[in-house]
């Protein structure tokens, strides 16, 4: 096995040992903080022509062997030691992913962009180089501090790239990427701690690469031999991370954060963004036509305007598409006069309203929150020009969620940001304050008769409706709760058995789930419907379906065993058949029966009753208590 | 000391937060009851233990948990078993030592998740007074032993969580034969795994919250809740059974 696919710089000694913190603030913003900021990094590199940037991004599976170095990267994973708990842990974590050889992975391709260049000239430090600046430059987030700037920049490829990184299990990412006369390379980095391997101290990041030891620089691989998933063909950059987190590979949040990003990109056609999961079958494009339908898909989103108090990509949708042209609001600071385009709209069902701030190039920053002004019904959206970008991205945070002159370290720039900030405030106020007035009904009296109100309401009494606790082994005293007198209703009418009731049981009918196979009907057996012996070696069960009027037409039926736990609950997976039962077989023909762990296949029906003899393994004692629930086929109702 | 209590509907009030942020809670406004608890003393405790090292996080809870059972648990169980009275000590009380602890709360989103979390078993309170009061109903023969549990208790808080989520489980004595035969035994890393072969189960499910399950699952024809330690022993031995091998 060759050594040299990854490279890790040789250091004298290990200094530090904990991983770059970055890894975690990214990691922390889940998937969405990968898709924002490779669709960014797309749009910045959108070529000048009149074509929209598209987007691809595949979820699915490849085997271990289909990534480059692997083996290599493993044994540097490996040989990594823990010294605080937490690290300690991570470690162990990336180490047990090595025997795993069906592997998630996600890539997102992108077209009609520049992709990067100068890849000949490798690890060079040129600027121009932008392939050498992605690849290889460290430095950008090995520090918070450097973070936030970096995270502020925009504008070309190499910008939180660590994001790809973090949502890798073990750290670890890919890139292809094809140029503008055709050059198709390969490289990725991986982010390790520094360590120790075979008597040599390691850095911690890894990357991809060949070293070309006359210069000491590092220089790409070409694109040639490797597995299909790196296949890069026309000009753009293709992310290539493997080992993706099994709580990333949720296709709907993926949606989600495509469309919360970049509605404003998607609506003026900067941008298409295909989502295919290969492990489900789906696929979906987000376009201009299909971001519509997405908004009022109850799947994806609360499209129910009282409920929407988290997120607002509905509305915003609503409101850029209501609101054809926008009014220009002019905000002022110390020493600049910033002009945007407000789309405004005032919505009496709106429980709290939010500005979305959008860049330019069409990705949201923030849901602003106007002082004092949070619940107040209405929507906006607002976005600058170049200038505007500029000076909104100085004053955001590390995690785009909110802007404010805190962020802003150079204390004159503060004051402006500050300056700024204020007015804005001030402005949007006054904008949903007029509106406000314009929309509400200001004469006559108020009508307060249906308002009822109730004052006698105490403390204790809110107390007893408080759920109760079973405490058995206390000497404090126990509160109960005292049963309610009835009255009888009507004088002289006599319940014909006072304190017994007896009551017809009525099979309880269940709906249809989602999950569960179209064409059949489910429904709950009554206990009073089934009876159970018990054997030394066996148990009997008989099924009684007389009471059910429907079953005069059943063959036959599944039986599912629902267990019910100590609280009432009932879980359809929970009994263990298998663990309980060698066979089980028809009373009367005495044909054996299929089945799982819970449920009994095709049990036969004859005369409205079902006899099942259930063979028992030895000495197992059934401590659990069931349900049946009964699966027929809807012909045979 | 008295305790003004919140009103119905506090949850809802849009003036709470901002008055709470901005130092302007008044017991006149329409957020507060006409209702008092009296307490003799009200002291500090931590409220909150979702963030910071692990050992921070211990210290914490231990002490937490020993302020509310020498000054809060002698209430009635209808006090301090109600959220309202916690949410109304912290708003009307406690504010400058809550800020200065977690000054995260001067975000609304914080404010509600730490401050008026909801009262239930996700909530660090609701599992501070349960300990609390467990460790009270068991009748310790010291405080040494007392704090033992209570250590123990935030060592398996995965599993102490799972037994306060089901109501037939809330005793003192199953809680600390519980714990005993987790120490005898040695099961408190096992416990804390995630089970990684049975996909069918979910993805976070841990060994010691199947026993627990499998306990509820079994109730009431094993009674697993009121039996002697040693008896209580083979049943969790025999539901971890079903999940771990030795080897």
């Amino acid at each position: 096995m060759k050594n040299n696919d990854f490279q890790f710089a040789k250091i004298e000694y290990i200094e530090n040992t904990t991983f770059d913190g970055s890894l975690d603030s990214f990691y922390e913003k889940g998937i969405e903080g990968t898709i924002r900021e490779n669709i960014q990094n797309s749009i910045d590199a959108k070529l000048d022509n009149e074509e929209k940037v598209k987007i691809e991004i595949v979820l699915g599976k490849i085997g271990k062997s289909d990534l480059p170095g692997i083996d290599e990267v493993f044994k540097h994973i490996d040989s990594m030691e823990g010294k605080n708990e937490y690290t300690v842990e991570k470690i162990q974590y990336m180490q047990s992913k090595k025997e795993e050889n069906s592997i998630n992975v996600l890539t997102i391709e992108d077209l009609n962009t520049k992709g990067l260049s100068g890849a000949k000239n490798g690890q060079s430090g040129r600027s121009e180089d932008t392939f050498g600046s992605y690849a290889y430059r460290k430095g950008f987030h090995n520090r918070n501090e450097n973070e936030e700037a970096e995270i502020s920049r925009g504008g070309s490829h190499g910008i939180g790239k660590i994001s790809n990184n973090a949502v890798s299990d073990i750290n670890l990412m890919y890139f292809a990427n094809c140029d503008g006369i055709g050059e198709k390379h390969v490289g990725g980095s991986i982010h390790l701690i520094e360590h120790r391997y075979e008597d040599q101290y390691y850095r911690s990041t890894g990357y991809f690469s060949r070293k070309n030891y006359e210069d000491n620089r590092l220089y790409p691989f070409e694109n040639l031999g490797y597995s299909k998933i790196f296949n890069k063909d026309n000009r753009g950059l293709k992310i290539i991370i493997p080992y993706l987190r099994e709580e990333f590979t949720d296709f709907k949040k993926i949606v989600q954060a495509v469309c919360d990003n970049f509605f404003v990109a998607i609506l003026n056609e900067k941008v298409e963004v295909e989502i295919i999961d290969k492990t489900q079958n789906t696929d979906m494009v987000i376009n201009k036509e299909s971001l519509v339908e997405i908004i009022n898909d109850k799947k994806y989103y609360e499209n129910n305007k009282p409920n929407i108090k988290k997120v607002f990509t509905p509305l915003y949708v609503q409101t850029l598409q209501e609101i054809g042209t926008p009014e220009k609001l002019i905000v002022e600071s110390l020493n600049e006069t910033y002009e945007f385009d407000l789309y405004f709209k005032y919505d009496e069902e709106l429980p709290v309203g939010r500005v979305g701030i959008v860049r330019s190039m069409g990705m949201k920053i923030v849901d602003y929150k106007v002082e004092r002004y949070i619940r107040r019904p209405y929507n906006a959206v607002l976005i600058g020009g170049p200038k505007e970008d500029g000076f909104l991205k100085s004053m955001e945070n590390e995690s785009h969620t909110q802007i404010s002159s805190d962020n802003i370290k150079d204390s004159n720039s503060k004051k402006n940001a500050k300056k700024f900030l204020r007015n804005l405030t001030t402005q949007m106020q006054k904008i949903i304050d007029e509106s406000i007035n314009r929309n509400s009904v200001s004469s006559g009296e108020l009508d307060t008769s249906h308002i009822l109100s109730e004052l006698d309401s105490t403390f204790s009494k809110n107390l007893s409706r408080s759920s109760e606790k079973v405490q058995i082994d206390s000497k404090t005293e126990l509160l109960k709760k005292k049963p309610k007198e009835r009255r009888k209703s009507r004088k002289g009418v006599v319940d014909p058995q006072p304190g017994k009731k007896k009551q017809k049981r009525i099979p309880r009918k269940l709906k249809p789930g989602t999950e569960e196979q179209q064409g059949y009907e489910a429904l709950i057996l009554p206990n009073s419907s089934v009876e159970r012996i018990s054997l030394n070696d066996k148990e009997i069960i008989k099924f009684d379906f007389n009471n059910i009027e429907e079953s005069k037409n059943w063959k036959e039926c599944d039986i599912t065993f629902v267990v019910v736990d100590g609280m009432g609950q009932e879980h359809q997976n929970e009994a263990r058949l298998t663990d309980n039962y060698m066979l089980i077989k028809d009373a009367a023909s005495n044909d054996t029966y299929t089945f799982n762990d819970y449920k009994i296949n095709n049990v036969k029906i004859k005369n409205n009753t079902s006899i099942i003899n259930l063979i028992k393994h030895s000495s197992i004692k059934d401590t659990l208590k069931y349900l049946y629930k009964i699966e027929v086929r809807i012909n045979d109702l | 000391m008295n305790i003004r209590l919140l009103a119905d509907g506090y949850m809802k009030s849009n003036h709470l937060f901002e008055d709470f942020k901005n130092n302007n809670i008044n017991l006149e406004e329409p957020y507060f009851s006409d209702e008092y608890v009296s307490l003799a003393k009200v002291p500090d405790f931590p409220i909150y233990m979702g963030k910071g090292k692990e050992r921070y996080k211990k210290e914490e809870f231990i002490k937490a948990v020993k302020v509310i059972r020498t000054h809060y648990i002698e209430t009635p169980r209808d006090i301090h078993l109600n959220g309202k009275f916690w949410h109304s000590l912290l708003i009307t009380s406690k504010r400058d030592y809550l800020i200065e602890k977690y000054p995260q709360i001067e975000s609304e989103k914080e404010f509600y998740n730490i401050i008026l979390k909801k009262f239930d078993w996700e909530n660090y309170i609701y599992k501070c007074v349960l300990a609390a009061e467990y460790i009270a109903d068991a009748e310790l023969s010291s405080t040494n032993e007392e704090e033992k549990y209570i250590n123990l208790i935030y060592d398996n808080l995965d599993v102490f969580n799972y037994i306060i989520k089901y109501e037939i489980f809330r005793n003192a004595k199953f809680l600390i034969n519980l714990l005993d035969i987790i120490e005898e035994e040695n099961y408190s890393s096992i416990f804390k795994k995630r089970i990684r072969d049975r996909s069918d189960l979910g993805s976070d499910e841990r060994y010691g919250r199947r026993v627990i399950f499998e306990l509820n699952k079994n109730y009431p024809v094993i009674l697993s809740p009121f039996m002697e330690k040693d008896d209580l022993k083979e049943q969790v031995k025999l539901a971890l059974s079903l999940y771990y091998n030795e080897e």
